[in-house]
């Protein structure tokens, strides 16, 4: 670390997420510039797009953030929305989400970041709970064939 | 409603609303209606005569809003009569007790099936569903999951008669749904696996005996409340007191009820209902404290009525009646788990699709009850903390955008599109030019376009593309100026679709502004432009974001997503409304979501990612997804074409490799490849999209450069071996590519007949020996499974 650091910079949170966001390193950055002829991002950005149409200033949308003290941040503003028991039905009801679901598919990556399944051969698990899906609506509804989602009831309704 | 008038077609144009569907369905079926020339009559169903074949379609809910389970036997038979269809937005768990729509004479049903283990989430996201008579199977929108066989003659899955969608036909396209709710229908589905049968109908018939307990209790406290039969739901006029004392009194005990304006009350009990909320329940309605509903309760058990009563099993499938034990459910879970390729396992690259990092301190706050329990239409002093959030997320894609405002409303970026384009359409009406309805949309456009631009009455004028996959600009002038007069809107992604940052974005929205047309941008590749440029400043008017691509909203294996659309100033008075919760201006378009913000609670996901990565972490993200895509373009130039570029040779966030000459030369086919690249543990690019016979691919900003090495290196294998083929070292029928991808059975089999050794088939290279994913089944054969339609779990004896 540079000496030329300030004192301030130092208590910035250790645990800012772009390095993790971002896959390659800088020292990887700087390799692939170079395999292309590069010697900055910058330098790529002003080949890559036309002139006219770049934006000049920052976006103000602030300084990175530390994950821990956004999430505590975050916690403060959720805790403004007061959780009533709310019995208005409307096509909406409380319910319980076993924790087993909850836990190891909604919570769960190996099951919300995979993309559509158009490769079949990789996807038997979503596309046979999607068939448990089109049973369960199909048998419920008595009807026999069934689609696997559509976005919300209203929509459904508007006959997609 | 449009798939009813697909299918019953002729020039009807009238659809019945039955008065007693929930508010915001009628809303939306309306919104969708007026485009398209439809007229919609909201009205009794009992009242009216719908044998006289007026109307193509006639929608109603089963059990009604406000909770009356009403026959619809003879309406059936008279819309039957008629020659129309009848459409019944029912609920799943009233379902597991009453006569299912399908038995009525219902000739489609929809819903929700949130109320199966998802939370409310302020309103989404949740999977509706739909159902119908198998002679409409290719009238149905959306995706639809059906069996087939392998390669090996064993069971597989797949999506069944794709043809209907992805590739729907330009012009003809009546339904755009792209993303949907995968996930959260898995859910749902799971739900069912682990209750089974009998533990759905027991949820039920709780909620049913909390339901008649209550409107036992308030009969004899002296209140009016709605006829019996009832399941869930109790719609009561308060006598001695009124509606809104008793609403306050609940409140005071944090409890919502429903307030139907007129000086009635809904109460709609859950299986998250007890005895302490029904008491606290009477209690508002000024029953002593000391009340015991127990007793009550039994007092008003009885059975439900034969002529109601579902008498036909359901859930009966041996998946339903297995996994009951938590034991089992977690495997079931885990074992279909390890069938599926996700980011977990290796990249995705799939382009037009920014498959990249969702970051585990997003996901987060999705499952905080804060985040995840509110109904969506709480008072929304109860949502103070949503407030703030969509305020702030709201301004910053807005910012991103360099736009004036933003609608938080529609579910996808299909949605988007369409709440887009209808946002154009009220402009130009406005303004008294209402007889604009030409939408020139270039021919390498997404499918959803298209799609959109009919579901907002527009007519579609294709435009060419160059040779370098750019919009022609001599046809869009040309096109531009034939239909001056009615010209609405062209709509343009940016980047191209072909990856590529075309030059004359700012020209291209000159011609159509001086044609008096709008700029509607497909923000799909959004992830290109961030902190670099923006849809605003290039001259669009408006634009969607697809937060499931650029803002790290999980692709969920299909949905959720969330497609907000960002608008410059004289388009804000336009944004959608909504019934319930007020959300926009007068001039507002109408609703095109349920829920007035779309699906809150996947918000909280765009929110921290923004925040987190700050203006100038997000700008070096866009710059590090347009250098990986450079870099692996590089790499790979030299063995595949490419086949566009941009200035200085450069590509934008995502490329097209050329694998056509492979067909010719090897007898290779684009599936082959794709198919192959499973057997290196990678999911294959987008496959024929937009060029046919070749490659998209987009790395994102979050794959480290040793993970598009591996990528590049797998892809330049695959190249050996087609050269192999090509140079006859290798046979042009029997070869690694043709047999991908290779299942353990396959390789492990005492038979092996191949030309080619096991080893290559599996292990094609070193480090695959480290992380090897292996494929469940081998190549599906998607034609024998349209040929032969099965779209229900198949019986047991067919899993071999
Ligand atoms: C260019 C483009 N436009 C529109 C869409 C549709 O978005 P969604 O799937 O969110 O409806 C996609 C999605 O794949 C796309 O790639």
């Amino acid at each position: 670390m540079p000496e030329t650091q300030t004192a301030l910079d130092i208590l910035n949170p250790s645990d800012t997420f772009a390095p993790r966001h971002i896959g390659p390193s800088d020292a990887e950055i700087g390799d692939m510039l170079a395999t292309l002829g590069y010697k900055s991002l910058d330098e790529l950005t002003d080949a890559t797009l036309p002139a006219d149409i770049r934006l000049r200033e920052p976006l103000s949308i602030g300084g990175p953030r530390g994950e821990h003290e956004l999430l505590a941040e975050l916690k403060g503003i959720a805790s403004k929305n007061r959780v009533f028991r709310s019995m208005i039905g409307m096509g909406y009801y409380g319910c319980i989400t076993p924790g087993v679901i909850l836990r190891n598919i909604l919570e769960n990556p190996g099951w919300y970041t995979q993309y559509t399944p158009y490769q079949a051969e990789i996807a038997q698990g979503r596309l046979e709970a999607l068939l448990n899906f089109q049973t369960m609506v199909s048998d419920l509804t008595g009807l026999p064939l069934a689609s696997a989602s559509l976005l919300d009831e209203a929509t459904a309704a508007a006959g997609r | 409603m449009t798939m009813c008038h697909r299918i019953v077609g002729g020039d009807r144009i009238a659809y019945f609303v039955s008065n007693t569907c929930h508010p915001q369905t009628i809303r939306v079926v309306q919104t969708r209606a007026v485009p398209l020339g439809l007229s919609v009559v909201v009205g009794d169903v009992h009242a009216t005569d719908f044998s006289d074949g007026k109307y193509f379609g006639v929608l109603v809910q089963y059990p009604t809003t406000d909770g009356a389970i009403e026959k619809y036997e003879s309406v059936a038979q008279q819309v039957h009569g008629g020659g129309g269809l009848l459409v019944a937005a029912t609920d799943l768990l009233a379902l597991a007790l009453i006569k299912p729509p399908g038995e009525w004479g219902a000739d489609i049903a929809i819903g929700n099936s949130q109320r199966f283990g998802v939370p409310m989430g302020f309103g989404g996201p949740h999977a509706a569903f739909m159902s119908t008579r198998e002679e409409y199977a290719r009238q149905m929108p959306g995706r639809i999951v059906g069996v087939s066989k392998d390669a090996q003659g064993r069971m597989g899955y797949r999506l069944a008669i794709q043809t209907r969608e992805q590739h729907i036909r330009r012009e003809k396209a009546t339904s755009n749904i792209c993303t949907a709710q995968v996930l959260l229908a898995i859910m749902a589905s799971m739900y069912a696996v682990y209750h089974g049968p009998e533990g759905i109908r027991r949820i039920a018939e709780r909620v049913r005996a909390f339901a008649r307990g209550l409107r036992t209790g308030l009969l004899k406290l002296g209140h009016r409340v709605g006829d019996e039969p009832v399941f869930d739901t109790l719609r009561v006029k308060p006598m001695g007191r009124s509606a809104a004392d008793v609403i306050a009194a609940a409140r005071a005990k944090s409890i919502n009820l429903r307030d139907f304006g007129d000086g009635s009350l809904g109460i709609a009990v859950d299986e998250t209902s007890d005895v302490a909320a029904a008491c606290d329940i009477l209690i508002s309605f000024g029953a002593p404290d000391s009340l015991d509903f127990e007793e009550v309760a039994n007092e008003g058990r009885a059975a439900i009525p034969s002529d109601i009563a579902r008498t036909s099993a359901y859930l009966s499938h041996p998946v339903f009646n297995t996994h009951h034990s938590e034991t089992e459910m977690l495997r079931y879970i885990y074992t279909l788990q390890q069938r599926d390729l996700s980011l977990a396992t290796s990249m995705i690259s799939l382009g037009s699709c920014t498959m990249k990092l969702n970051g585990t301190s997003e996901m987060v706050p999705v499952t905080w009850p804060e985040f995840a329990n509110p109904h969506p239409f709480a008072p929304i002093d109860q949502a103070r903390g949503y407030e703030i959030m969509f305020e702030r997320l709201e301004n910053w894609l807005a910012e991103i955008t360099g736009f004036a405002a933003t609608s938080l409303q529609p579910n996808a970026g299909s949605q988007g599109e369409y709440a887009g384009l209808l946002v154009i359409r009220a402009f130009h009406e406005h303004r008294g030019e209402s007889a604009r309805n030409v939408c020139l949309i270039p021919v390498s456009a997404h499918g959803t376009n298209a799609a959109s631009a009919v579901m907002a009455g527009f007519r579609v004028v294709p435009v060419a593309i160059d040779a370098n996959g750019a919009i022609d600009m001599s046809d869009l002038k040309a096109k531009a100026t034939e239909h001056k007069k009615d010209l609405a809107a062209v709509m343009v992604t940016y980047p191209s679709t072909a990856g590529i940052f075309e030059e004359g974005v700012r020209d291209l929205c000159r011609v159509i502004h001086d044609c008096g047309g709008q700029v509607y941008m497909d923000g799909a590749n959004m992830n290109a432009q961030v902190g670099l440029c923006r849809p605003g400043d290039i001259g669009a008017d408006v634009c969607h974001l697809n937060l499931h691509k650029t803002f790290c909203i999980p692709h969920g294996g299909g949905g959720p997503g969330m497609g907000p659309i960002c608008v410059a100033a004289h388009l804000a008075p336009f944004l959608p409304g909504h019934p319930v919760e007020e959300t926009a201006e007068k001039r507002a378009i109408g609703a095109v979501s349920a829920a007035p913000y779309g699906s809150p609670a996947i918000l909280p996901i765009p929110y921290v990612y923004i925040a987190l990565m700050g203006g100038e972490g997000l700008r070096k993200a866009t710059q590090v997804a347009i250098l990986n895509a450079n870099y692996m373009a590089k790499r790979l130039e030299g063995h595949y074409p490419l086949v566009y570029r941009g200035r200085n040779g450069r590509v934008a966030h995502e490329f097209i490799l050329d694998c056509r000459p492979f067909e010719k030369s090897a007898g290779i086919k684009i599936d082959d490849i794709a198919k192959r690249l499973i057997d290196y543990g990678f999911h294959a690019p987008t496959m024929s999209w937009p060029v046919p016979g070749t490659l998209m691919v987009e790395p994102t900003e979050s794959e480290s450069m040793v993970e598009l090495d591996r990528f590049c290196d797998a892809m330049i294998s695959i190249r050996e071996e087609i050269r192999a083929v090509e140079e006859g070292r290798a046979d042009r029928a029997d070869n690694v590519l043709k047999g991908a991808p290779h299942t353990a059975a396959v390789v492990c089999s005492n038979e092996w007949a191949h030309k080619y050794s096991r080893e290559q088939a599996a292990f094609p290279t070193a480090w695959i020996r480290d992380h090897k994913f292996w494929p469940h089944v081998g190549r599906i054969d998607n034609v024998w499974g349209d040929r032969n339609l099965m779209c229900a779990c198949p019986p047991m004896d067919s899993y071999q």
